[in-house]
């Protein structure tokens, strides 16, 4: 999965969102701190993109399954 | 009488307590008049509870005197991390958003130690809820590191934790761990810290960090020292939805130093491969392989998963989290949290539920793994660290440089395995080094073994930072 890049600009937007105002400063390493967490996240749904287990106690039957 | 405490462990108060040789209020005015001596230099406490002591120590006292000893914590002076809750004093979390915040009920451990006599010196220095990067703009200063008071980190988050021991102003502390918060400290300051199996101690009433990867953990000299901290603060409570309904062993009576035939897996690639460790460190490493040996310690390489697995599970979980826990105060109170948080925290806002989910699988593929991996063994060996303790940076680092990358003790957190971290030696700067054994779920008394085996094969843990007085 490729990451998303998280832009200075979207976290100046979704602090005032939040009625947080962040300076360019800090909405500009939130940026490269945040862009670093999502590629973490995305080598996470790599690792465990097959739908073959019962996660949490709750299994999605697999579309294959569901074929006569 | 007065008395020396420089030296002077948790298990040695605890047998001159016992056999009536030490009065526990001659012993805390000891701590506390070396506290006043010494913390300015080192910036460890935060509030001193002189009061609270001396009444606690007295009462340990009249009640040691009438022949009711109620065990090895009874009249032994210890000190709490700030985000450890206590009822009427100040629990700050290091952070201006708490600087008001005073407790209405004790946390569960801190429930415990009062229980078992303890008495209480106060509250410690964190990184700011336990997780800011090092910062110099927060609400009180941050603590130094006593074996190099201008420019040695202590390591984080438990902080004040580390350098109140290693300064000898309480013999032993709480901290709390979430990413190696006490085994990393516990490694930069040259003493030891045991983060226990997660579920082996109750975290209620301790300031959430992050839900499924904090442990509350002994801090002191030595293993057996943590052993004792630790006999009082284990067991069930149903009040912690991540505590488990397990029988607390006894932690302390198996120290006997004897090692022979146990099996130590290496998990050597973590230092050498996945992360590049000091000469100083990896020197220090085969030298306690070999002691391991000599112990008649049967040492064999093992491998794991990459660091970096590790590290992406313990970031998103711990980024998702701490935003669950902090979203309403940082809308409200966005200036009151220091600039490291400020930016650290706001990165929750941009994690789906899908990225939360997905780590908490992966995380659960990457414990069953570990769990295979130690089954062979009674335990693993790896280095605590790369590094000894770093300088102190003149300016807020930022969080990509700092906690964004991966580091060896958060491999435990996010497999729930308890890992003890211990001397190692000194570099050629004269930093402390440290080593970390592993152990599998609930069997913390094995590693507590080896630990207090290797610790009397050295002298590190005997050997003390000189303190400048201010």
């Amino acid at each position: 999965m490729t990451p998303r890049k998280v832009t200075a600009r979207e976290v100046l937007e979704e602090g005032a969102r939040r009625g947080i105002a962040f300076t360019p400063e800090q909405a500009e390493a939130v940026s490269i701190a945040t862009t670093s967490l999502l590629e973490s996240a995305a080598r996470l749904r790599d690792a465990v993109s097959r739908n073959d287990e019962p996660a949490f106690g709750f299994r999605v039957p697999l579309q294959d399954a569901a074929r006569p | 009488m007065s008395i020396d405490v420089e030296h002077l462990t948790l298990a040695d108060a605890t047998g001159l307590i016992r056999d009536r040789k030490l009065s526990p209020v001659e012993l805390a005015r000891a701590y506390l008049d070396r506290i006043e001596r010494h913390d300015g230099a080192i910036n460890s406490f935060i509030t001193v509870t002189g009061e609270t002591a001396l009444e606690r120590a007295k009462q340990a006292e009249r009640e040691i005197q009438a022949g009711h000893y109620r065990g090895p914590m009874h009249g032994v002076p210890y000190a709490l991390k700030d985000i450890v809750e206590t009822k009427g004093i100040p629990t700050t979390a290091h952070s201006r958003v708490l600087r008001d915040y005073v407790p209405a009920q004790d946390a569960v451990v801190e429930q415990k130690l009062a229980a078992a006599g303890g008495v209480l010196l106060g509250k410690l220095a964190c990184l700011e809820f336990a997780h800011a990067s090092p910062s110099v703009d927060q609400a009180w200063p941050q603590a130094r590191n006593p074996w190099n008071t201008d420019h040695g980190f202590t390591g984080g988050s438990s902080t004040g934790s580390a350098s109140a021991v290693a300064a000898s102003l309480t013999p032993c502390a709480i901290g709390t761990d979430t990413g190696g918060s006490v085994r990393n400290p516990a490694a930069l300051c040259g003493i030891t810290g045991l983060m226990p199996t997660y579920g082996r101690v109750s975290r209620r009433g301790v300031i959430p960090y992050s839900f499924s990867l904090d442990h509350v953990g002994p801090m002191a000299w030595t293993a057996r020292d943590c052993a004792i901290m630790l006999q009082s603060i284990a067991g069930y409570d149903e009040g912690d939805p991540g505590s488990l309904q397990t029988p607390v062993p006894d932690f302390v009576s198996p120290l006997d130093g004897k090692i022979a035939g146990m099996r130590i897996g290496l998990l050597r690639y973590m230092y050498e491969e996945d992360m590049t460790a000091d000469d100083d460190i990896l020197a220090a490493m085969r030298e306690t392989v070999r002691r391991l040996e000599s112990l008649g310690a049967v040492v064999t390489e093992v491998r794991a998963r990459p660091l970096m697995d590790y590290h992406d599970c313990k970031l998103v979980i711990g980024v998702a989290e701490f935003y669950s826990v902090h979203e309403a105060d940082f809308a409200r109170r966005f200036h009151e949290y220091g600039a490291d948080l400020q930016t650290k925290t706001f990165q929750g806002a941009f994690l789906g539920a899908a990225d939360y989910l997905q780590a908490q699988r992966v995380r659960r593929h990457l414990a069953q793994d570990m769990q295979r991996t130690i089954e062979p063994f009674d335990a693993l060996l790896v280095a605590s660290n790369v590094r000894p303790a770093p300088r102190i940076q003149p300016k807020t680092r930022s969080s990509t440089e700092y906690f964004q990358k991966p580091n060896i003790t958060a491999v435990f957190n996010v497999t729930g395995n308890p890992a003890i971290a211990i001397p190692n030696g000194f570099s050629a700067s004269g930093l402390p080094l440290s080593c970390m054994i592993v152990g599998k779920r609930f069997d913390e008394a094995r590693i507590l073994k080896i630990a207090d085996a290797l610790e009397r094969e050295t002298p590190w843990a005997a050997r003390r930072p000189a303190l400048p007085e201010k």
